[in-house]
């Protein structure tokens, strides 16, 4: 039998229970533990990324890293051009 | 305000479509970062990373922000609310820092695009790509996992309006 305001095994089109229905089932106060899991894995990781930028382990990192000719590992030497086909010049 | 159930459903469809279509796209975007990475063909590596470029602005980014705000008109129309459980909370964070990442990272698929013709083949292939799209593909399928299991855990401010509704019940 559903029960209209069941929560386990919920669709995505159900809603919520009602206030009322969830007054005697749901504890006082505080964080569900897959909440603190969570907030750990990702603290522990924005950690580990910090680290790594900071170090320099990971190289240079951020959205202007390739913006610059002479930013990176991938700019291209000056004046080197390769077409993508023989007797096609490049296309961008 | 709360939505009527054809309405819902309606705003529920394009949300699902939206999110799964980013998924997908996503998905879609690795295949191409790893073949730049993993062909010996050159024509593909080049070809990868000029693709790369349009897939990102005219797929990712409008599938991203159709997510993004069917996220919210949803769940604002619901009783699920905006940030009254924890696992709503939860994805709108992971779309909102996904998005912005994925508007950040523009600029160096565009540079990636504009050296991927003239560039020398050993230096354009790039695991960068890769990287951010497995990361991407990781966060939308913990997303994806979040709306089907909707674990349970109701934020502060989801009990203070859960005792104002017992209150306004208790009234009437």
């Amino acid at each position: 039998v559903n029960h209209p305001h069941r929560i386990k095994g919920a669709t995505m089109t159900e809603q919520p229970p009602a206030a009322q229905d969830t007054a005697d089932s749901m504890p006082a106060e505080g964080m569900p533990r897959w909440v603190k899991v969570s907030l750990i894995i990702v603290a522990v990781i924005v950690v580990l990324v910090g680290l790594v930028m900071v170090t320099g382990l990971g190289g240079a990192h951020g959205p202007g890293r390739h913006s610059q000719p002479d930013a990176g590992h991938n700019a291209p030497a000056h004046g080197i051009v390769a077409p993508v086909r023989i007797g096609e010049g490049p296309s961008r | 305000m709360t939505m009527g159930p054809a309405l819902r459903k309606g705003v529920l469809t394009a949300h699902v479509t939206a999110s799964v279509g980013w998924l997908g796209a996503v998905a879609a975007s690795l295949v191409l970062a790893a073949a730049a990475m993993a062909s010996s063909d050159e024509l593909v590596v080049r070809g990868a990373y000029l693709l790369l470029e349009p897939l990102a602005l005219y797929l990712l980014v409008p599938l991203s922000f159709a997510s993004l705000l069917t996220g919210v008109i949803q769940s604002l129309g619901t009783r699920w609310g905006l940030f009254r459980h924890y696992w709503v909370v939860a994805k709108l964070l992971i779309n909102v820092f996904a998005s912005i990442v994925l508007l950040l990272y523009l600029r160096t698929l565009g540079y990636l695009a504009a050296t991927a013709s003239t560039g020398d083949l050993t230096s354009l292939r790039n695991p960068s790509p890769l990287l951010h799209g497995g990361v991407a593909l990781v966060l939308l399928g913990l997303a994806t996992v979040l709306s089907v299991f909707k674990p349970k855990g109701v934020t502060a401010h989801g009990r203070r309006r859960q005792t104002t509704e017992r209150a306004a019940m208790a009234q009437t």
